[in-house]
């Protein structure tokens, strides 16, 4: 089985096709694993194998057992794990051989220490149990054949191969025997020929606890050899790209990234490090990143209880938590993104991420806010019976970690305005009950509607962290209306009632970011700039204007671009500039202006690129000599 | 609850607004044909989210979310007939071919969204396996399946072919081409179906069918409840694998970025257009697409402060016309106030032109009240078209427009109505008294590059 693990980890491979052969081998142990199915399930609870000799099996097998799998899903998972082991054995050994001396060397050395670690447990066992071996004579000969096949023929046939052979075809066609005669092991291991050779285990066996060759096996089987067969295949280095997409005309380009891309990864340490500094430069990144943490500590301790316990409502909730993380990780990553210098590609900046990732935001609490309404709805037609005894300590604590959220985020959030907030007097006191909930609530609903586009990333994540406020809420409040008065339609109203809310809560985000996303004239500086353009308008020297384009591409830039006709005889640059300084007024900060005079369209149409352009030029001249009329002189 | 009241004003004229606008596209006869699909698709998907309750099988209930992303491309095919028919309005001054790009954004990404949930809800079921009745399960599989491909192949989506054509493979396109590229080395009549790649809708309409049929086979045979689970998170995986690509396309779209495939021909044309006679340098330059296809772009640039603007403006948009539809160019002189000398190279300094102009602009406008401009003017009849772009000197008018107003800190203080020989010879005559001494060291050490420095003179070493 080891022949994988050398091109399971070699660095230079053809993505898709070692990836596929990955694929199959988790497949492969996937299978064995759920679907070599023992019928002896039940036998689970008790043990299937009877009494325990020592105390040491019966320690091992309760951890397997601790793992929830049964025993022999115990042994696909330790042989994984050896593999891992043998995985780490063989890069090593390459140098290792070396320093030794030769490979026959290692291999002995590597025997003995497997003995040394083998040793104490053959004491413990010997020691801690009455012997059932009847003479030790009758176990030379099996130990003589497991010695010689394990040992010594597979070591010599290795080397051999791998002299006579190149590594890659030794690997691919060594699984095959390997497989293979696996199947036919398990087939054949009942077989009773197989029991004359097998002296040894013929006393514990029993008849009862025989294992069939299940399907599972089989496809398992199929998924290794092919997994071996793709991952040893012999790389096809550098020799062609990927397709990446097509060009506008159709022809297809080609993405060749072979090697450089492997060298270019720094250490995983330094990255964290970099990153997490990044994270903490700025109070936006900063503030998601702490309330990430506590949500995930909260999540993780969620999670542990409820393994602890049993606890499956416990567990769900923490993968709701988890679920709900990762509109915090996006938003986090928007954050940090927003502020990365801009590139050739993204020009402007790449500021622009916060918005669609506010946008994102806003998607998710509709989906949201959609799978609540539709669980609530069937719910209010048929009510289920509720356990509310775990819900609300755990209700109460998301509802004190989301508060703290929003109180961190709403200050965040009144900062980036600039504008005085009532606020949000409450810290984090741990006594918090519902009306404070409610009127935070309030405070937060009236903020997220009211905030002007500026920051759709924060006020994404806020708008998540309210929701998730008001779950809590609904469900204290519904079980508190339960307990008290049974009422249990008291749950499905309540959530009915919340995603309503969230719903109505998501959509002016979700409005703004459309707006800026589709490039609208920028709501906020619209009226200005109507009195800019009027401005612009009286210039002297000016006729007319066309084209005129203003858009918000994130929360700090403002673009314009605009095409301005003057008289031939004034300065370019003098209208330049006294147009770039009222658009500036009104709240553009990255313009272009484009200043055409007559000698501009006589050009273009000598340069004539076509018909139609000419056409639409000579239109404009007229336009321009009908505004000038007596004093332009064609 | 406030909030509530203020918003419900605007939103019964925005459904107003929303029917106008939809009697306007269903007046198409194309949209027919939509809007029967959408309506089958809505009876399809509600069997299905039936049969899903039914069944109990969150895997059929990942398959129909694919129905309801139909769903979803079906309006975003509504939408694209709206937007050929809407003119750009005041607000949205580009139009509206964006509304397409984020409608698959939204799209697809609401079909992430939906993979996303469906693995939270089967890594909860991991825990408890419920029982799946396969009754309805291979039923709905089919159904979906069928309608889903006639979907596909029956209407026209625009702008999700666009799409799918213009984005990145994804992994699910190229597993499978791999795979058949293989295969049509043995049988290479397969190659026109498979190989440059395969639809990506119709891929993962395949393969969440196969999924489905399996975990059927499987629960049948053996009672493998689990399949179940697992088929579902293979169906969101490679839900996710279709979707991002084409989610990052058009995500890339919004973000206003320069699309690659474009860069290099961009690279090539600003190279074209920085060798032009005059221009010093390009920058600022912003290029991104509008809607899927064309791109609109915007640039600044820098030339000799002895360069006819309007020359190089009309070649510099002619460049880049071919490429870029929706162009601005902004032609700008460093230091035009003084009066013009000689070309050349300025201290890095005074880059920033906006900043550096932008203090004295009140003061200008009294100035243009108390004298308005007099500027020696331009040949009336302005230049011939000749071509000859290397040498501006010959057709355009030598006398270089010269700004005589008062200014409050220029150079050229009162030489308004002097010649133009006359005023050079003074300005050189008063060196430095209003521009940094930089600038003079910078361009006497440059030679001027063409003719006319025999008529301005070489300043002084």
């Amino acid at each position: 089985m080891y022949h994988f693990p050398l091109v399971v980890f070699w660095p230079y491979s053809l993505w898709t096709t070692k990836t596929r052969g990955a694929a199959f081998f988790i497949i492969a142990v996937i299978c064995l694993l759920l679907f070599d199915n023992d019928d002896l399930m039940a036998k689970m609870a008790e043990h299937p194998e009877g009494h325990h000799d020592s105390a040491l099996t019966h320690m091992l097998y309760t951890a397997i057992a601790f793992l929830g799998v049964a025993d022999h899903k115990g042994g696909v998972l330790l042989l994984v794990l050896a593999l891992c082991c043998k995985v780490g054995f063989h890069t090593a050994s390459r140098k290792l051989s070396i320093d030794v001396g030769g490979a026959k060397r290692l291999q002995a050395l590597s025997q003995l220490v497997s003995v040394l670690l083998l040793c104490p447990w053959v004491l413990v066992l010997s020691v801690t149990t009455e012997s059932k071996v009847g003479s030790w004579f009758s176990l030379i000969m099996p130990f003589t054949t497991v010695i010689f096949f394990v040992m010594i023929l597979d070591f010599y046939v290795d080397s051999i191969c791998l002299v006579k052979m190149e590594v890659s075809k030794c690997a691919r066609y060594g699984s095959f025997p390997i497989f293979i005669s696996a199947l036919l092991f398990g087939n054949f291991w009942t077989h009773p020929i197989t029991d004359q050779l097998r002296a040894m285990s013929r006393t514990t066996h029993q008849e009862s606890t025989e294992h069939v060759l299940s399907g599972g096996v089989v496809v398992s089987a199929v998924f290794f050899i092919l997994s071996a067969n793709i991952l040893s295949s012999p790389c096809k280095r550098g020799q062609k790209g990927t397709l990446i997409g097509y060009s506008p005309e159709g022809t297809p380009l080609y993405n060749f990234m072979g090697d450089a891309f492997q060298h270019s990864s720094q250490s995983i340490p330094r990255f964290i490090k970099e990153s997490l500094k990044q994270i903490l430069e700025e109070s936006d990144s900063r503030q998601i990143f702490y309330f990430l943490c506590l949500n995930l500590l909260f999540t993780f301790v969620e999670l542990f209880y409820g393994v602890l316990t049993n606890s499956l409502g416990l567990i769900s909730d923490g993968f709701h938590m988890l679920f709900d993380c990762s509109a915090l990780v996006m938003g986090l990553f928007a954050a940090l993104m927003s502020r990365w210098k801009a590139t050739r590609i993204f020009s402007y900046g790449y500021g622009r991420i916060e918005i669609l990732s506010g946008f994102i935001n806003g998607l998710f609490l509709i989906v949201i806010a959609f799978f609540v309404f539709m669980e609530s709805v069937a719910r209010l037609i048929d009510p289920p019976e509720l356990d509310t005894n775990m819900l609300t300590p755990v209700s109460v604590g998301g509802l004190i970690v989301n508060l703290i959220g929003i109180c961190a985020f709403s200050h965040a959030h009144s900062h980036s305005h600039g504008a005085s907030q009532g606020g949000c007097h409450s810290s984090d006191h741990s006594h918090s009950h519902h009306t404070h909930g409610h009127s935070d609530h309030g405070h937060g609903h009236s903020h997220g509607a009211s905030g002007g586009g500026m920051n759709a990333n924060m006020r994404g994540v806020f708008l998540h962290v309210l929701a998730d406020t008001l779950g809590s809420i609904g469900v204290i409040v519904s079980t508190v209306l339960i307990e008290q008065f049974g009422w249990f339609v008291a749950d499905p109203l309540c959530s009915l009632f919340i995603a309503v809310l969230i719903f109505l809560s998501v959509i002016p985000l979700i409005k703004d970011a459309c707006q800026v996303l589709l490039l609208r004239l920028p709501p906020e500086h619209e009226k200005e700039l109507h009195t800019a353009l009027e401005k612009i308008q009286k210039i002297e020297g000016l006729i007319s204007y066309r084209d005129p384009h203003f858009w918000r591409h994130s929360a700090s830039i403002v673009a314009g671009t605009i095409h301005i006709q003057v008289t031939s005889d004034v300065l370019e640059q003098r209208i330049v500039q006294q147009v770039t300084t009222i658009l500036k007024d009104a709240g553009i900060n990255n313009l272009t202006i484009q200043v055409e005079k007559e000698a501009y369209f006589q050009h273009m149409s000598g340069l004539s690129t076509g018909f139609h352009d000419v056409l639409a030029m000579t239109k404009q001249m007229e336009s321009m000599k009908y505004c000038k009329d007596g004093t332009y002189i064609m | 609850m406030g909030t509530i009241h203020l918003f419900r004003k605007p939103q019964r004229s925005f459904f107003g607004k929303l029917l106008q606008e939809f009697r306007l596209v269903a007046a198409d006869r194309r949209s027919w044909k939509i809007l029967l699909f959408g309506v089958i698709n809505l009876i399809c998907t509600s069997f299905l989210l039936m049969w899903c309750s039914s069944t109990n099988s969150i895997a059929l209930t990942a398959y129909t979310y694919l129905t309801i992303f139909d769903l979803f491309s079906l309006i975003t095919c509504l939408i694209s007939y709206w937007v050929m028919m809407r003119k750009p309005s005041a607000v949205y001054s580009f139009g509206f071919e964006r509304l397409e790009v984020l409608a698959v954004f939204a799209s697809t990404v609401l079909a992430q969204l939906g993979a996303l949930f469906i693995l939270k809800e089967s890594a909860e079921r991991f825990l408890e396996q419920p029982e799946i009745h396969t009754g309805r399960l291979l039923v709905g599989t089919f159904v979906a399946l069928s309608f889903n491909l006639f979907t596909m192949l029956s209407i026209r989506n625009k702008p999700f072919t666009y799409v799918s054509e213009a984005a990145s493979t994804s992994w699910l396109q190229e597993h499978v081409a791999d795979l058949s590229r293989s295969l049509c080395g043995i049988i290479p009549g397969l190659s026109s179906i498979f190989l440059p790649r395969m639809n990506p809708f119709v891929l993962i309409d395949l393969a969440g069918a196969f999924a489905l049929c399996i975990t059927y086979m499987l629960i049948e045979i053996n009672n493998y409840f689990a399949v179940d689970t697992a088929s579902a998170i293979a169906i969101a995986l490679m839900t996710f694998g279709t979707m991002y690509p084409m989610s990052v396309y058009s995500g890339k779209v919004l973000l206003q970025t320069t699309p690659p495939h474009v860069i290099g021909q961009l690279d090539k044309l600003i190279r074209e257009v920085s060798t032009l006679d005059g221009v010093l340098e390009v920058r600022n330059e912003h290029f991104w697409t509008l809607g899927f296809g064309s791109l609109a772009g915007s640039v600044h640039v820098r030339i000799r402060r002895d360069a006819n603007e309007q020359m190089v403006l009309a070649h510099v948009t002619n460049r880049l016309y071919t490429l870029v539809s929706t162009l601005t160019v902004q032609i700008f002189k460093d230091d035009w106030i003084r009066p013009a000398l000689v070309s050349g190279p300025v201290a890095a300094n005074v880059l920033n032109f906006s900043d550096h102009h932008i203090i004295p602009m009140p003061l200008f406008k009294t100035a243009d009240d108390l004298n308005p401009v007099t500027s020696t003017p331009t040949k009336p009849s302005s230049p011939p078209p000749e071509f000859s772009f290397n040498t501006p000197g010959k057709n355009v008018s030598p006398v270089i427009l010269l700004n005589t107003q008062t200014r409050p800190y220029g150079t050229g203080l009162n030489h308004g109505h002097t010649p133009y020989s006359n005023m050079l010879n003074q300005g050189l005559g008063v060196p430095g008294i209003g521009a940094p001494h930089g600038f003079r060291t910078g361009f006497t050490n440059t030679p001027s590059r063409y003719g006319s420095n025999s008529r301005i003179g070489q300043p002084r070493p």
